[in-house]
């Protein structure tokens, strides 16, 4: 039986209900089309045009698929919000994984100038998510009574 | 909004041209993968044709990486065309555009 996350977290009593539109899903990563499909459904709603979509879309992979690889030893839970104000689509994403802010991850990509014989084939992934995102904020903090890593990313659509 | 990848083979003189239909992110990518090494194995010059590829990550950049490396291992060539729109940002984005030689269509291949 699926249970909706606000239900759990409404009996779990440790989220403020008046600001609960927090949705759980698994943090691997078989989950990830589920996770693309609810964003972009907010975006979409929240009036994104289709091009700001996919650059969106690139945003969120980028910064999903990293949460995924670096939260969780044996998986857990990843918490999706999100939010339009004054036409800026806002983000949040938080697990209980290990301590990780991916704003400090050397981004080796920026500096890979060499040729394709050479060139890495990982690391876009950080770059992507500070070219696409105009904000984009790490938090350690307690979620639901555990510490947590909240990232909260800013999407402004371009014309 | 299909999140799928299909792939049609066309024959242009010399080349083969991989046509790349719809998009390649996470889930998509090993299928890529898959169809661009086996369309590689078959000939000398591959031609990946994205004019019809809607969106890519950077799980599809190191698909186009790999396939850069396994035609320079194999002296073979690849190249890109219809590359536009969201394809194109991210590639310049990425400067993955600087290494690959890059069609605008491929009619234009000799």
């Amino acid at each position: 039986m699926l249970i909706e996350s606000q239900e759990l977290m409404q009996a779990n009593g440790r989220i403020d209900l008046t600001d609960n539109d927090w949705k759980k899903f698994r943090a691997e990563e078989d989950e990830y089309a589920n996770i693309r499909d609810y964003i972009m459904a907010r975006a979409e709603d929240a009036g994104i045009d289709p091009k700001n979509q996919l650059r969106l879309e690139l945003g969120v992979e980028e910064v999903v698929i990293n949460v995924m690889h670096y939260a969780y030893e044996d998986g857990g839970d990843l918490y999706v919000r999100t939010s339009i104000d004054d036409g800026k689509f806002t983000i949040e994403l938080v697990d209980h994984g290990i301590p990780f802010n991916p704003l400090e991850k050397h981004d080796e990509r920026a500096v890979d100038t060499s040729d394709i014989e050479d060139r890495k084939l990982g690391g876009f992934g950080i770059e992507f998510m500070r070219k696409k995102f105009s904000k984009v904020e790490y938090s350690d903090e307690p979620f639901m009574g555990k510490r947590a890593n909240r990232l909260s990313m800013t999407f402004e659509p371009k014309g | 909004m299909s999140a799928t990848v299909e792939f049609k083979e066309i024959e242009k003189g010399a080349w083969l041209v991989l046509q790349a239909i719809g998009r390649i992110d996470t889930t998509t990518a090993k299928s890529a993968e898959t169809a661009g090494l086996a369309a590689l194995a078959k000939t000398t010059k591959l031609a990946l044709d994205m004019s019809k590829l809607e969106y890519i990550s950077s799980a599809g950049l190191r698909v186009l990486l790999r396939l850069g490396k396994t035609s320079k291992r194999g002296k073979k060539m690849f190249v890109l065309c219809g590359v536009a729109g969201m394809v194109k940002e991210i590639l310049e984005d990425s400067g993955t555009d600087t290494l690959f030689q890059i069609y605008g269509s491929y009619n234009e291949l000799q």
